[in-house]
């Protein structure tokens, strides 16, 4: 169970990771983060932080292959940079992310879409939050392998 | 001239005869002809006549005539010039007519007909005709065939493959280098592929591959597995030559020795052996760049036996996009080693050449660099390679914006040329720039494999920048050899006469060209038809030991300077561009000497 958690809206939903995997937040600009021609969409691109180069993950993208949008930059693109089992990562996510505890008096649920990747829903105050499956967000990739092509 | 005569519903039909036809009768080969995949209905398919392969056709079904089946039907093997062909035809009243006034000189392709005294009206089919108008029609039919399958906008099907697959299929004999190969027998349940030993990676069961089903269409592939870091395509070879498997295929071929694999489930896999043990008749492989098979063979069970053309499928997956890495290698590949930096030491010490297009970077060691150049002539293949002119041969180039935004029609205007190992590759873009070792660099793993385009990306500190993948552009220029051919071909020979010129005049500000261990840098002024420079126009001078070495002047007695560059940055501030050259040495002997611009065109004098 999670302590804290750092909420991010994408789209019309409000999604959330587990606080211990976020190493930092980090604003796009044009000199710390490259949009790279001829990979599979669902890579963003890569992020210049702290002398080392992050791959960055399209959010949308990795949470619907179908999703046809390109990316968004605007003053509030931010890079969600993720540390997990020892591999750096960065989540390109639009609007600044909040963080907030976790208590037990919070319902959870089962996902109702993007199963694969969602692990379960939590009702944050009024909000549904829908909790990221890090396993499977950032390791297994390669689901709908040719329609992110 | 010789006519056969006979008859359907009543209605009379003479055949112009050449040679002498054999006839055979039709029920006794009925089993024995094999239809070919995805072709109309008048193809009957190909059979083995006289020892001979042949394609067999309902030629009135071909004409529109409502077609006869019946046991009496005959078949006719006729030949014609190089044509080899078997028309399938009613009996009716068998027997052939002597003409000894042939009815008319028209060979329009289409049966006239012929009224002869107290007869019923003939309809006269001209072999000459009817050869010439089916062949174009079969044409067609195959650029049919290709559209339907969804092959089409891929790479274009061009008129000559499909000439050399319908006439390769009337004339036999086996090229020399297929003779010497082994190949191995990919069983399906209607018919088989035959496969170079070479070709074969390794032959496993489908079970030990992770796949990932497909859920939507594709007509060339009908699953991927993960493989040796590659997603590896396994094609539909029932869609794309029509031989289907069973539900569970016993076997799963790997094709391919880099890594531009792919994969065919099979029923069964002979052991390798010489094509003529597979092959009773002698027969020739035609060679069709653009099909998925270059031949069809029968044996003489009357199986069906296609060679398949791996380095088309190959070149039809690459152009969509269908071979390439998979996305959790493409993550492992972007994952940073700490060793990295470490292995590009060279990009710390040695100068590099930039070369920009949109908001790409792309960078090259100084020493890899051939030459630098601004507008070559330039024509594109498809939105992935081009062929620029070169002096007098030609030059594969990549447009780095195409390449790298497939719907762009933007053409860089400046073409920096590459020495690799085996070739020269152009690389075009829009602006060119020189560094010295950048101040800090950060970097990704450094993998060389030709799944991916770049090879590294690095972090100069100010931006990012990305070593391109020689092999990757070595391999796709591999893959496309004969197209660059072509297209070099017509390129030449519609630019023949104006080569001198272009390359004389139309770079508007510089040009550098090497030769040997001297390179020179010599500015041009655009608004001049003659080689000459206004020095007013160097505004600005980076680095040290920068001089005027000496004043020459053209075979017209115009002034031009030349510089020693010394590896120093050169900046002109009117067009704002950095231009680059290595050392200059400029050899001088006795009073004057002259220096080789491009095959001799000009020769410049120098004054000592």
């Amino acid at each position: 169970m999670y302590e804290e958690i750092l909420v991010f809206r994408s789209g019309e939903s409000f999604f959330g990771i587990d606080e211990k995997i976020v190493k930092e937040v980090v604003l796009v600009s044009e000199t710390n983060f490259m949009q790279i021609p001829r990979v599979p969409e669902v890579i963003a691109g890569i992020l210049y932080q702290n002398s080392e180069l992050i791959p960055v993950i399209n959010f949308q993208r990795r949470l619907n292959p179908k999703y046809s949008g390109g990316l968004e930059f605007s003053v509030t693109t931010n890079v969600l940079v993720l540390e997990y089992k020892g591999n750096l990562f960065g989540i390109f996510i639009n609007e600044l992310p909040t963080k907030t505890k976790v208590d037990k008096s919070m319902k959870l649920k089962k996902p109702s879409k993007f199963k694969e990747v969602i692990a379960e829903v939590l009702t944050v105050d009024t909000l549904e939050v829908q909790m990221l499956d890090t396993e499977n967000f950032l390791v297994k990739l390669d689901g709908n392998i040719l329609e992110v092509f | 001239m010789e006519f056969l005569e006979f008859e359907l519903n009543q209605r009379r039909f003479l055949l112009e005869l050449d040679k002498n036809p054999r006839i055979y009768e039709y029920q006794y080969y009925k089993n024995q002809i094999t239809p070919l995949p995805l072709t109309s209905n008048y193809v009957l398919g190909v059979t083995i006549l006289d020892n001979r392969l042949s394609l067999v056709v309902d030629l009135l079904d071909f004409y529109g005539y409502k077609s006869s089946n019946k046991l009496d039907d005959i078949l006719v093997l006729l030949e014609f010039q190089e044509y080899l062909i078997c028309l399938k035809l009613p009996l009716g009243v068998r027997r052939t007519l002597k003409l000894y006034q042939p009815p008319s000189e028209k060979k329009t392709g289409l049966p006239f007909v012929l009224e002869l005294i107290e007869e019923l009206p003939y309809t006269v089919f001209y072999l000459s005709a009817v050869i010439s108008v089916l062949y174009k029609e079969l044409e067609a039919e195959t650029q049919k065939i290709f559209k339907e399958i969804n092959w089409k906008g891929l790479t274009e099907v061009s008129p000559n493959s499909q000439r050399q697959l319908i006439s390769g299929v009337s004339k036999f004999h086996l090229k020399s280098d297929e003779v010497k190969d082994k190949f191995l027998r990919l069983r399906f349940l209607n018919g088989d592929i035959l496969l170079p030993e070479y070709e074969v990676f390794r032959v496993m069961s489908p079970d030990d591959l992770h796949k990932v089903e497909l859920n939507f269409r594709e007509s060339l592939i009908k699953s991927v597995a993960e493989f040796d870091l590659i997603n590896l395509p396994i094609l539909n070879i029932e869609d794309i030559i029509g031989l289907s498997t069973s539900k569970t295929p016993q076997k799963l071929v790997i094709v391919g020795r880099d890594v531009r694999k792919f994969g065919i489930e099979v029923e069964d896999v002979s052991e390798a052996l010489s094509i003529e043990k597979f092959i009773e008749t002698s027969s020739e492989i035609s060679d069709t760049n653009n099909l998925p098979y270059s031949n069809i063979f029968i044996d003489k069970y009357q199986t069906p036996i296609f060679v398949l053309n791996s380095e088309y499928l190959r070149k039809v997956l690459l152009s969509k996009k269908l071979l390439t890495a998979s996305v959790s290698n493409w993550m492992k590949f972007l994952r940073r080693s700490p060793k990295a930096v470490d292995e590009n030491v060279d990009f710390k010490t040695q100068p590099f050449i930039k070369l920009t297009t949109g908001k790409t970077n792309v960078i090259f060691r100084e020493e890899q660099i051939k030459e630098i150049r601004f507008n070559p002539v330039f024509k594109s293949i498809d939105n992935q390679l081009g062929v620029s002119l070169y002096g007098g041969s030609m030059l594969p180039s990549v447009d780095l914006q195409r390449y790298l935004n497939i719907d762009s029609t933007h053409m860089g205007i400046f073409s920096v040329i590459i020495q690799t190992d085996n070739q020269l590759i152009e690389f075009r873009g829009d602006s060119v720039d020189r560094f010295e070792a950048p101040l800090s660099l950060s970097s990704l793993v450094n993998k060389e494999t030709a799944s991916y385009w770049f090879s590294d990306i690095l972090y100069t500190g100010s931006e990012f920048v990305v070593i391109p993948n020689l092999s990757h552009f070595v391999s796709l220029i591999d893959l496309n050899k004969k197209q660059i051919k072509i297209v070099y071909e017509s390129l030449k020979e519609s630019h023949s006469i104006e080569i001198h010129q272009q390359e004389i005049f139309e770079f508007d500000w510089f040009k550098i060209w090497k030769e040997d261990v001297k390179s020179f840098l010599v500015v041009f002024d655009q608004n001049l038809p003659t080689l000459a420079i206004d020095v007013t126009q160097i505004q600005e001078i980076k680095g040290e030991g920068t001089e005027v070495v000496e004043n020459l002047i053209d075979t017209d007695g115009q002034p031009i300077y030349v510089y020693s560059v010394s590896n120093k940055v050169y900046k002109i501030i009117d067009s704002s561009r950095l231009v680059v050259a290595e050392e200059s040495n400029i050899q001088v002997e006795n009073n004057f000497s002259f220096l080789q611009i491009r095959d001799n065109k000009i020769p410049i004098k120098l004054i000592k």
